[in-house]
């Protein structure tokens, strides 16, 4: 802070969370408009069916890494599939719920 | 942007060096460049202002954004807020104390005392005569067994020995002591003993038990013999008062002789007549006390050893002038045992912000001789703060239901104090005593506690600035940042 010096040991957390919080926005957190991403989609693996039917739930981890990588891109942790391991999803088309069960397996390269 | 100044989360303290903005809200403290402090002058003589009038009328001694930047700096410490927004004290979370560890068990294992301190809180009853209480080993067993359960995955837990004078339990603490460290080996937990004892019943061979198994001791001693024999007396057969300073001073000697595993601590209860604080401390730490506590005695209205406001002056008077001491041995690099600034210190220091006065009902709970789970040591046979028993369990709603309404935004006074995040409205026995309800504030310590505060704060500031890291080195106890030793 520019103007006030911290002098306990609680102002100087104070300080170091407002610096912290500056380099983002400060202003309110406004509510997403539209939907994006899965919201738009029906992904089996997460919801009953349209019918109440609950056969697609419980799918593994697998099945959501691929649905987050191709179908609905977000942040997951996925192998980067442009550049190092283009194999990754290949087999996958796509178009089924059992899908995830041809993923490649990945091993990072070794410089 | 409109602005309404909030006057409760800024309060300046002067002292010999300078100005302190204590930003109440959080219990952050700064110094303030010239245009923070015409900016905060202003906010005072203007409360409701906009950022334009603020700009305007600083026009000839700040630029325009160096106002701005101290407004924004201000309006992050809730010292403005926006015209319109609602007190920021409002929102008051929905406790589970369930879900909170209980760390600190107090157990009375006897309410029998062979003392007749004249000051007492404890019913007559339930200290002298068939009603009074001894705690059995399946009762000490099943409270022990309680505190691991709601331990959770706490590392330390401490089991605190209190009476009437726990001595006379000997035996049971014994018992007691074997019980919880097997159950300490066997869940990986450390558990801490301690014990406040009138120390008439000092042996060598418990002063040894102490040292084996390093209890936290603390002596309730008022003072030289004419102060302490005052209250603090045996009743005889024939009705007569004895003081037991006589009685007390060899076995003390001997303790501070023999004891070495960790610093003893005089607790002194302050009433009316026996407050000589410079008097009592000097004689108290020439006996060898390392560290000497004062706490003003908790007493109904109109009891004859009562503090009144004539005392409470005396009383703060004899801390500054101890605090005079305190600070010139700091400044030679010389702890003095003076618990209550060290305590204060440390909160200044660290900025603590209470949303309750203490941990009673969280992780701290009293339990009596029959096994009976009360908000803190001081409330047995205090039905409407009993929550359960070790063994059947507690009442969480009721406990709940207290608690809630004890969190300091629940006390509508509090909230325009600059001082509510280190008071937290006061000991809950203090205030049944005082009012009849324990949520309730201390009202009769307002002005005694801000005054102490802003003492406090210059001479943590005096410290900080002519012997910078005593206050870490010597000072910051028991909450972690201090070497057990001397804690």
């Amino acid at each position: 802070m520019k103007h006030l010096q911290a002098v306990n040991q609680k102002a100087e957390v104070v300080e170091t969370t407002q610096a912290a919080e500056s380099q983002t926005s400060t202003e309110d957190v406004v509510g997403l408009a539209q939907p994006l991403g899965c919201t738009t989609i029906y992904n089996p693996g997460w919801e009953a069916n349209a019918w109440g039917g609950v056969n697609a739930m419980c799918a593994p981890m697998e099945a959501d890494l691929l649905g987050c990588a191709n179908v609905c891109w977000w942040p997951a942790q996925v192998p980067d599939s442009l550049q190092n391991y283009p194999e990754w999803a290949k087999a996958c088309s796509g178009l089924n719920q059992e899908d995830w069960r041809n993923l490649e397996v990945v091993f990072p390269k070794v410089r | 942007m409109d602005l309404q100044f909030r006057p409760e989360n800024a309060h300046t303290v002067t002292y010999g060096g300078g100005k302190i903005l204590v930003a109440a809200k959080s219990m952050a403290l700064f110094a303030m460049d010239p245009v923070a402090e015409a900016v905060l002058r202003y906010a005072q003589a203007h409360p409701r202002c906009s950022v334009d009038q603020v700009t305007q009328a600083l026009a000839a001694q700040f630029s325009v954004q160096e106002v701005a930047e101290t407004i924004d700096e201000f309006v992050r410490l809730h010292i403005f807020l926006p015209a319109g927004v609602a007190s920021a004290g409002a929102r008051l979370p929905s406790l589970d104390v369930e879900r909170f560890p209980l760390t600190s068990l107090v157990l009375n294992i006897t309410n029998k005392c062979n003392l007749h301190c004249t000051y007492c809180y404890e019913p007559e009853e339930a200290k002298y005569g068939p009603a009074a209480v001894q705690m059995d080993l399946e009762t000490a067993q099943a409270s022990i067994d309680f505190l691991w359960q709601r331990a959770g995955k706490s590392r330390e837990v401490n089991v605190i020995f209190f009476g009437g004078e726990a001595l006379l339990n000997f035996p049971l603490m014994r018992q007691i002591v074997t019980y919880a460290q097997a159950k300490a080996r066997a869940s990986g937990k450390i558990v801490h003993f301690s014990l406040t004892t009138n120390g008439t019943l000092l042996t060598d061979e418990i002063i040894d038990f102490f040292q084996a198994h390093r209890f936290g001791l603390t002596i309730s001693i008022d003072g030289p013999k004419d102060l302490h024999d005052k209250r603090r007396s045996f009743l005889t057969a024939r009705g007569e008062r004895k003081g037991s300073y006589e009685m007390i001073l060899p076995r003390i000697r001997r303790l501070l002789a023999r004891y070495t595993a960790r610093p003893v601590v005089a607790r002194v209860t302050l009433t009316k007549g026996t407050i000589e604080i410079v008097r009592i401390y000097e004689h108290l730490t020439d006996l060898g006390f390392f560290e000497v506590g004062f706490a003003p005695v908790t007493a109904a209205s109109g009891a004859a050893y009562g503090l009144e406001p004539v005392d409470l002056r005396h009383v703060l008077d004899g801390f500054r002038e101890l605090g005079a001491r305190y600070v010139a041995r700091a400044l030679r690099n010389q702890y003095t045992g003076f618990s209550n600034l060290s305590a204060l210190l440390t909160d200044i220091h660290q900025g603590t912000n209470k949303l309750f006065p203490c941990g009673a009902g969280l992780g701290l709970l009293g339990v009596d001789g029959n096994g009976d789970v009360y908000l803190c040591h001081r409330f047995p046979g205090i039905e409407e703060h009993k929550y359960g028993n070790v063994a059947e369990g507690l009442q969480y709603d009721r406990l709940n239901a207290f608690i809630n309404g004890a969190h300091i935004g629940q006390k509508p006074v509090c909230q325009t104090c600059w001082i509510r995040g280190l008071c937290g409205g006061g000991c809950y026995h203090e205030a049944y005593t005082q009012f009849g309800d324990g949520a309730l504030p201390n009202l009769h310590y307002c002005a005694f506690l801000r005054e102490w505060t802003e003492y406090g704060i210059g001479v943590y500031m005096e410290l900080q600035q002519k012997n910078p890291g005593f206050i870490q080195t010597w000072v910051l106890r028991g909450r972690g940042d201090v070497p057990r030793e001397l804690t």
